[in-house]
This record gives C-alpha cells, sequence and structure tokens, in this order.
C-alpha cells in the first residue's frame, strides 16, 4: 500500500469519527453536517490537493465561520460547547482543503481533538462511545503514518522508498499499536481519580423525543413506528400481568393551538418531593418506571388515574450527585430535575378510569378551564366548526359528544404515516381532503373538534402500550410514542381519550429491528454503567475489593504455613531495596563507552576471506607465488584440482577483488557462504 | 577523519567519567511544536475532566495520557540495540562540503527502528543530521550527510546524538553515544604559492647512476628468483637464450621544506601562511617532490606520497601559533621554500 493512501485513509478515519461523535448529541445543525461530510468525502476521494492551495480562501471562509459563531453564541443563539465544536470541525475542514504536506497535519489532528473533547460534553450515548472506539484506533495509525510521511519528506526520500515503510508487517503493528491505545485509554479511564471542582459545568442536553420537546408541529414526522429502541422500562409490583399493556402512558400536555401545532402555556412548575393525589385503595396497581436515557426527556411518565407519585432517583445512585426532585406545572406535567444524564425511576399507584361515572358530569367548567382549554386559533377553517357542531350536535352530555366524535375520526379516517408534505392548514388538509394521517393528527382534530364543541380538551403525548420481556418487566419503545386527547369533565379532572385507530397505536418493529435493538440497549446500559456513570465511588469499591482479595489471599497463604504477611512484606521491601541499590551503584559505575564491539569492515573481511583461501589451496599444494595474482591463483586452483575447486577459488578471488578493491560489499550471508565454499576444498 | 572507523553499541550507555555527567539522565526529551500544543490541550483536557467531573471526558484524557506512554515506550525502543559506525572519509577542507556517513546496525530481532536521525555532538560543523527511515530487524542500513567546517583545525568526536520522534512526532528522544573519532579540518584549498626556493629545485627526480626502481634504464641482467616476470624483456631475452629483466637507475627525489614561521600573535594572521603552506605543499606533492615542514619547534622531515601529504597537512591543519621568543624553524642544506612569515617571526 502506498504510504500516502495509508495516511489519507487512517487520518480520515480519525477526523470522520471525531465529528460523528460531536453528532451523536443532536445539536449540531444539519447544514453544518452536509457542508463538513461534503468536504471531508470529496478530500477522501480526490486527496487533500481538491482545495487547489486557495489556502487564502479556506483561511477567510474559516475566519468568517469563526466570526459568525462567536456572534451566534454572544447573541445566545448557540451554545458555547456546540460553537466550539462547529468551530473545531471548520478547522478541521480548512485542513483537509489546505494540506500541502504531512507538517500540517498536527493541526488538523488537534482540531480532531477537539470535536471529540466536544463531543464528549454533548452526549453520553453509546453511540459516542463507538465514535471514540473509532477516533482511537484511526487516530493512532494516522499519527504514526503522518510522522513516517514527513520523516519520507524532510528527507527527501523517494516516493518508492517511502511507500516500502507502509509494508503489510508496520501496518499490522499499527494496528496492535491502536488496540494498545485503546485498552490503555481505558485502563487510565478507570484509574485516574475522579476528583471535581466544578468551577464551570454544563449540563449535558438530551436529543428530545418528538412530543416531549417544548411544541408539538403537526408538519413533524412525528416518531417511526419502526423504532426499536426502549424508552422506559415498568415493572408491576402490582397490576397488570397480560403479554402486552393497552395503558396510555402519558408524558406531557400541550393546551394552546396555533392551527399548526401544539405548545404548552403553563408556567414552571415547583418542586414536590412526593404527590399524594386521591385516596390509596387496596386494590391500585403499583408501578415502577425506569426511563431510559434513550427516551431523550426528564418527563415523569403515568398511566391510569393517578393516586401516587413517589421521588425519582437515579439509576443506578451516584451519590456524589445532587438529589433528583419532581417538578410539576399546572397542567400536570412532571419532570425530573435537574437532569439526572443517566436512567432514572420511580413509582407510581394508578388506578383505571371508571368512565361510567363521567356520565352526567355536566358542562359547569370552572373559568380558567374555560380559558385554557377551549382556546382555538382566530383563523381556523370553519368547516372544523361545522364539522364539530355536526358531530356534536346530538348528545348533551360531554361524554356523549366525546364518543360521538371518537368514534367518527376512529371509522371515517385512516392511519397513515405517509406525510402529505407541507400545507397550510395541516389539520383541514386532515379533516377534509387526505382524512390519513397519524396519531397526532387523530388527536389534533379530537381536541380541536371538542373545544369547537365547547368541551374543554388538551393534547397529550407520551407512549402507547408496552411488551414483557423475559424479566417479567415491560419494554415500551420508540415505536410506541403516541398521541392523544385529554378532556375535562366537572369533578373528576382530564380524562384520557383517544381517536387513533387502534393499528396506529402500538409500535410495529421488525423481527431485525427488535433484536438489534436489544443488542443495542444491552451495550448501552453496560456503557452506562461502567463509563458514563462510573465514579469515585466505583473506584474505591474496586480499590476494596481488590485489597480484600490481596488480603484474603495473603491469610490463604499464612494458613498453608506460609510465613507471616507483615514479615513476608518487610522481606519483599528490603529486597526490592537492595536491588534498586544494586542497580543504582552499577548505573553510577558504568564504564565510559567505547567501541565495544568492533563491527566487521568489509576490506578486512574480504582480505580474511581471501586469506582462508590461500591457507586452504597451500595445504593442497598450491602456495601463492609473490607475484601471483588472485585471479591466477584461482587459474592455477582450477587446473590442478579440477572443475569445482575452479568455481570456489574463482568466486572467492572475485568477490575478494570487487569487496577489497571497489565499492561492492560481501553482505553477512554472501561471506557465510563462501567461508563454507572454501572450506569445501 | 581518523583513519579507523568509529563505533558504539547503543545497547550500553554512554556515561563520561564525572559524576555530573554520570548522574546525567541517559535519555533527553523534547517537545516538538506539535508536542507543545498535544500537552497543553491534554491539560486543558484534565482540567475540564476535572472541572465537570464529565466521564467521556476522563475518556478522552485517558486516550491522550495513553499516547504519551505509548509514544515513550516505542522511540525507547527505537533507540535500543542499536550500532552505530561513523565511517572513514578523507581529511575535508575548511570551507569545502564534505559527506559524512555513519553505518546503523540494528540488533533488535523484531523491532524496526524507525525515522532516526544521527548527528555529531561538539562537531566544527553546524547541525547536520543524518537521516534514516527504516532500519529492519537485524539489518544495517547507512546515511549520510552533507557537513562544511569553517576553520581548519583538529577536532575530537567523542558523541553522537542518535534522535527519534518516532512515533507520533509529539516529542524527539535523544541519546548520547560514545563514539571516539578525530577530524582534521585541512587549511582551506587556494593557489600554490609561485616561489623560488632557496638552494634551487627543479620537477621530476634526478638519476644517481645505480639500480633501483626509477624510471631511467640502466641496463639487463639476469632473471633472478623472486623477481617480477613483468620485468623481463622477451626479445633481449629470445636473443640470449636466457631469461633477462630489464634494470632501472634508481632516482633520488627531489626534497623540499616549507619553512612557516609561526612565532607571533597567531590568529588570522597565521591562517594566510597555512593556507599557503598547504597550498604550496600539495602542487609540490603532485609534481613527485619530496616536501617537509618546518615551523619554530618542530620539524617535518621531507617525504613524498599521499600519506606524507596528509601527515603534513594534518600538521598544518593543527598548527598554531608559537611564541615570539621560540625558536626559529630549523633549516638544514637543502631546499627550503619560506611561506608568508608571520611578522615579528625571525
Amino acid at each position: 500500500m502506498k504510504l500516502a493512501l495509508a495516511r489519507r485513509l487512517a487520518s480520515h478515519s480519525a477526523v470522520g469519527f471525531a465529528f460523528a461523535s460531536t453528532t451523536s448529541g443532536g445539536d449540531i445543525p444539519l447544514p453544518a453536517i452536509g457542508a463538513f461530510a461534503v468536504v471531508w468525502a470529496s478530500t477522501l476521494i480526490f486527496g487533500e490537493r481538491i482545495g487547489g492551495g486557495r489556502n487564502v480562501l479556506w483561511t477567510a471562509l474559516t475566519a468568517l465561520a469563526l466570526a459568525g459563531l462567536a456572534g451566534l453564541w454572544f447573541a445566545g443563539l448557540l451554545d458555547l460547547v456546540v460553537a466550539a465544536s462547529l468551530f473545531s470541525a471548520a478547522l478541521a475542514a480548512n485542513r483537509l482543503l489546505s494540506r500541502q504536506s504531512a507538517a500540517d497535519d498536527g493541526l488538523l489532528y488537534l482540531s480532531a481533538l477537539l470535536m471529540l473533547a466536544g463531543g464528549a460534553a454533548l452526549s453520553a450515548d453509546l453511540a459516542y462511545g463507538l465514535c471514540f472506539a473509532g477516533f482511537a484506533f484511526s487516530v493512532t495509525a494516522a499519527l504514526a503514518l503522518s510522522h513516517l510521511s514527513r520523516a519520507a519528506e524532510e528527507a527527501k526520500s523517494p516516493e518508492h522508498l517511502a511507500d516500502r515503510l507502509a509494508s503489510p508487517r508496520l501496518m499490522g503493528g499499527l494496528a496492535a499499536l491502536s488496540a494498545v491505545a485503546l485498552l490503555g485509554a481505558a485502563v487510565s479511564f478507570f484509574l485516574f481519580p475522579r476528583a471535581t471542582f466544578g468551577v464551570y459545568t454544563r449540563q449535558r442536553t438530551r436529543g428530545a423525543q418528538t412530543g416531549f420537546s417544548g411544541e408539538l408541529r403537526l408538519e413533524g414526522h412525528g416518531a417511526l413506528k419502526g423504532d426499536a429502541r426502549t424508552m422506559l422500562k415498568v415493572r408491576f409490583r402490582r397490576g397488570p400481568a397480560a403479554p402486552t399493556l393497552d395503558l396510555l402512558w402519558r408524558g406531557k400536555a400541550f393546551d394552546f393551538f396555533d392551527g399548526r401545532g401544539w405548545r404548552s402555556t403553563a408556567p414552571a412548575g415547583s418542586a414536590r418531593r412526593n404527590a399524594v393525589l386521591r385516596e390509596a385503595r387496596p386494590e391500585d396497581s403499583w408501578a415502577e418506571v425506569e426511563v431510559l436515557p434513550e427516551a431523550g426527556t426528564t418527563a415523569i411518565f403515568t398511566a391510569g388515574e393517578l393516586v401516587q407519585i413517589d421521588p425519582p432517583s437515579r439509576l443506578p445512585p451516584r451519590a456524589s450527585a445532587p438529589a433528583l426532585v419532581m417538578v410539576a406545572d399546572a397542567f400536570d406535567n412532571r419532570l425530573v430535575q435537574p437532569d439526572p444524564e443517566q436512567s432514572y425511576q420511580y413509582a407510581f399507584r394508578f388506578r383505571p378510569f371508571e368512565l361510567a361515572r363521567l356520565a352526567g358530569a355536566g358542562m359547569d367548567y370552572p373559568e380558567p378551564v374555560r380559558q385554557h382549554y377551549l382556546q382555538l386559533p382566530t383563523d381556523l377553517d370553519p368547516r372544523v366548526r361545522e364539522l364539530a357542531q355536526r358531530l356534536g350536535a346530538g348528545p348533551s352530555d360531554p361524554l356523549a359528544k366525546v364518543r360521538a366524535i371518537e368514534q367518527a375520526l376512529r371509522s371515517g379516517y385512516e392511519y397513515s404515516t405517509e406525510l402529505p408534505g407541507t400545507v397550510a392548514d395541516p389539520l383541514a388538509h386532515f379533516l377534509f381532503e387526505r382524512k390519513k394521517g397519524h396519531c397526532e393528527y387523530f388527536s389534533t382534530a379530537l381536541t380541536v373538534l371538542l373545544r369547537a364543541a365547547g368541551v374543554p380538551a388538551r393534547n397529550a403525548t407520551g407512549f402507547f402500550g408496552g411488551v414483557r420481556d423475559e424479566d417479567g418487566r415491560y419494554s415500551i419503545r420508540g415505536g410506541d410514542a403516541h398521541s392523544w386527547t385529554e378532556v375535562y369533565f366537572p369533578g373528576f379532572g382530564f380524562v384520557p381519550f383517544d381517536a387513533t385507530p387502534a393499528e396506529g397505536r402500538a409500535a410495529r418493529p421488525s423481527a431485525l429491528a427488535s433484536w438489534a435493538a436489544q443488542a443495542w440497549e444491552k451495550v448501552s446500559a453496560r456503557w452506562r454503567v461502567w463509563v458514563v456513570d462510573y465514579s469515585i465511588w466505583d473506584q474505591m469499591r474496586a480499590a476494596r475489593s481488590a485489597m480484600g482479595a490481596l488480603t484474603r489471599g495473603l491469610e490463604r497463604f499464612e494458613g498453608k504455613g506460609g510465613i507471616q504477611t507483615g514479615a513476608m512484606l518487610r522481606r519483599v521491601g528490603a529486597l526490592a531495596i537492595i536491588l534498586g541499590a544494586v542497580w543504582l551503584i552499577r548505573y553510577l559505575l558504568r564504564r565510559p563507552l567505547k567501541a565495544q564491539r568492533q563491527p566487521p569492515r568489509r576490506a578486512q573481511e574480504a582480505d580474511r576471506l581471501f586469506r582462508a583461501l590461500q591457507r586452504r589451496l597451500k595445504r593442497r599444494g598450491i602456495p601463492r607465488r609473490p607475484s601471483q595474482t588472485a585471479r591466477e591463483l584461482a587459474e592455477e586452483a582450477g587446473r590442478r584440482l579440477g572443475p569445482d575447486a575452479s568455481r570456489i577459488a574463482s568466486e572467492v578471488a572475485e568477490r575478494y577483488l570487487a569487496a577489497r578493491f571497489g565499492a561492492s560489499r560481501l553482505s553477512e550471508d554472501e561471506l557465510a557462504r563462501l567461508r563454507a565454499q572454501v572450506r569445501k576444498l | 577523519m581518523a583513519s579507523d572507523t568509529s563505533s558504539a553499541d547503543l545497547s550500553s550507555s554512554a556515561a563520561p567519567g564525572h559524576l555530573q555527567d554520570r548522574l546525567r539522565l541517559p535519555r533527553r526529551l523534547r517537545f516538538t511544536r506539535e508536542g507543545w500544543y498535544y500537552f497543553f490541550f491534554t491539560l486543558g483536557v484534565g482540567v475540564a475532566a476535572l472541572n465537570t467531573g464529565n466521564n467521556l471526558l476522563f475518556l478522552v484524557l485517558g486516550l491522550q495520557l495513553t499516547a504519551i506512554v505509548v509514544s515513550g515506550i516505542l522511540s525507547e525502543i527505537c533507540l535500543q540495540q542499536l550500532e552505530v559506525v561513523r565511517l572513514p572519509l578523507a581529511d575535508p577542507c575548511a570551507g569545502d562540503p564534505f559527506l559524512l556517513s555513519y553505518e546503523v546496525r540494528n540488533r533488535k530481532r523484531f523491532w524496526p527502528t524507525l525515522t532516526i536521525q544521527i548527528a555529531e555532538k561538539g562537531a566544527p560543523f553546524g547541525p547536520v543530521l543524518a537521516s534514516l527511515l527504516e532500519v529492519g530487524p537485524g539489518k544495517r542500513a547507512s546515511a549520510s550527510v552533507q557537513a562544511t567546517a569553517a576553520r581548519r583545525g583538529r577536532y575530537g568526536l567523542d558523541l553522537v546524538v542518535v534522535s527519534t520522534r518516532f512515533p507520533f512526532g509529539l516529542f524527539e528522544k535523544f541519546r548520547d553515544l560514545s563514539v571516539p573519532g578525530e577530524l582534521f579540518v585541512l587549511p582551506t584549498r587556494e593557489r600554490p604559492l609561485e616561489k623560488r626556493a632557496r638552494g634551487g629545485y627543479r620537477d621530476g627526480e634526478r638519476p644517481e647512476g645505480k639500480p633501483g626502481h626509477g624510471a631511467e634504464f640502466l641496463g639487463f641482467r639476469e632473471l633472478q628468483a623472486g623477481d617480477d616476470r613483468r620485468l623481463v624483456h622477451w626479445r633481449k631475452s629470445a636473443a640470449a637464450g636466457r631469461l633477462l629483466a630489464v634494470e632501472r637507475e634508481r632516482e633520488q627525489r627531489r626534497r623540499l621544506v616549507l619553512r612557516l614561521d609561526n612565532r607571533g600573535p597567531g590568529g588570522e594572521r597565521l591562517e594566510a601562511p597555512v593556507r599557503q603552506a598547504a597550498a604550496t605543499a600539495r602542487a609540490l606533492s603532485q609534481r613527485g617532490l619530496e616536501v617537509g615542514l618546518t615551523v619554530s619547534g618542530s620539524r617535518l622531515e621531507p617525504a613524498a606520497g599521499p600519506v606524507a601529504l596528509r601527515k603534513l597537512l594534518r600538521t598544518l591543519a593543527s598548527l598554531e601559533a608559537a611564541p615570539a621568543s621560540g625558536p626559529a624553524p630549523v633549516v638544514r642544506r637543502e631546499g627550503v621554500l619560506a611561506v608568508g612569515a608571520v611578522e615579528g617571526g625571525a
């Protein structure tokens, strides 16, 4: 392989992994990802010379990027770490485009390291771990190959000689070196003391799952039904035991509809240690919920009619981190604070809604409820109001109205995740033209139609369902993300209704996707436990267990008649001191280095070889006369001893003359072979 | 350069006799520019990791620290079990570029030695580096570098510094090796002096009328045992019926002594006569004369041939100014050519 090509592959791999690590948190804007990908791919395929030597242009563009990013940061539009990561990417792109020699590679790798450090602050997912491993593996080889390239360039070594360096042996060695670097990084990681002083810290932002961010847009694509990643793990202390659940796991509710989407106008909630909402009954269910980082939220998900919630806690516990509290707002949206940046768990007591009790609840709504939950956009399509009046005209009871509209939507509309693209009024388009949509369209339609019919309602998001695993827990996956409607009933509060057809509620991952997701989850769990949540307590535990194992081993040794531990330690210590002292004395008394081994001089070796030939021939009765040249001696030996002797003597004579008087050196192998030939004479 | 090949074995340490030298670490380390960047960045990541407690930053820090450790180990392996030989070469003249060559043998069984540089420590020329990209395990390789010595003189070359930036180019590790040797930098080449010698001389050689190995014919004699067969005159031998050898006349070489009075302040005032003496000696030796040198307190008897000339030039290379009160250069009954007397000399 050519050295330049090997270096380019390795350096692009390193830079690619570093950039990918910054994107794993989902904070890097798509245009930036696209621009970097174009530079990366084009310089990989066509070589760095694609930059065309327009270094001034690339530097100016990088400076422009720096100014723009600094401006966005000052304006508060961009996070500092995101801005720094983007600048590092711009710097790396600059170096890729303006590379002229291997001496330019240093800054490239430095910017890649900057990106990797930025990625560490932006994401804690397993994806970052994979990027890190890829980076560690490739950057070690890239650094070494760049160094070799630079040395070859500085020595003005011909290209074919430099390419000989990139031998399979060297490549194998570099692969081993990369593995050692990765292993060393792991060892350093586990051994480095975890002491922190926390002058400036940055909360890592979670990539919000659709529906759990601040707003819900109908133009969005919604959660993919094929997403098999587990978001919640639920264990029931008491409650359902069926293989699949049909529960709605409520995470967040939205009250304000602007015609294109939903947002919440509730002010931030206040902290509560726990919440007891209703009087408990013996038949209530208890659920323990673990929210995984993949959910991308800090929401508290609950099901059914909520009775009580216990305070959340980190999973696994982290003694050094601040305690988690639950915060709830006026719309019953509950969040965990501060962001635990890891899994968290909580338990809640609930019971199924008793819909029969809702009949005859009446429509005497309190003013705050009317104010928030009957809101409609001013430019609402008049056909929506007409439809609401038509569907809700019959029954006077609000529950009957809800049932009528819900049933009309379920039966008259189809579930589809095929997106209509951008339309001016997505709700009207769904209700009157396309008549197909995903759960957010159904929930929005039901909520808006109920509001138009004078029934207070709001849009809720969360998950639907759950499948029991082998360990008895239920997994709720990304594809289970769902949206539905909550309707207010005086004296009861909000009760969920779901207009989405049954086939559109639960996740539909393929078998392969499920298998891959489960494997990913297993590795992710270990990644979180062993890396992301690794703490000084883990180090202390490991140290204690190591000491315990050592002590037990020594005690076992003593029990088998060995010497006492203390005495043995003293002896080992004394031996170490003696050995150290001996080494020091030897080091200080070492002799000045002389030419310790005179290496063979080629001329001398040639002389010795020819003298050996003369001795051998003399024994055979052919002494060399003073005037006789080496070739004449060989000829005479040939004449008198036969063709074999002639061949040997001639070869020795010729090699002797070439080595003794010419520039041709005798290699060790050749010397050994000729000596053996002479011995045969 | 000393005629013998000088060598050192890197498997043992160089240790001059003084205690200070003994306590000196066997390796030196220098940060390259990239190494400084890397160091400060590692420091920054370490501070950030300690500040935030972000485990992923500790992971990055672990990788960076490992790279430093691996770099140290590999560079050490690179410099171990190397045998360095300074190859002999002709004495260079001051101001003339010459080639300095080394042969490196890697005595490691499995590990190659990559990207090493060899430099002389305390040499009379600037910092020149002979580079070697690779020396395979158990293999030899040679490297040369062009150097130019500014001033004549006799210089001791004691230490060779072998360095490497392998594997990452972040740090440069040096190892001193004792490779004893000597370098004679001869006086600068210039045009020979055009002067008549006292006592007169002429080019070539003078026949003496006695048998010898000169160019002139003296007569024939019978071929004796041990004679070179090339002396046989075949036509005469055929005519005489026995082998006759050509006998040639012995010739006496012309002798000339260069008189250089080096008494006085020395410095640059001595340099011009030394250069003239060297140029004249080269020219006369090339014309076959036996050339000698007499200076204050020392005398080099006239002799011909390249070995004698080298001896004379080396004497001139290391010639220093003698005290003004010192003895005058000794002159006998011979051809003498005075070369640029130093002011104040006799």
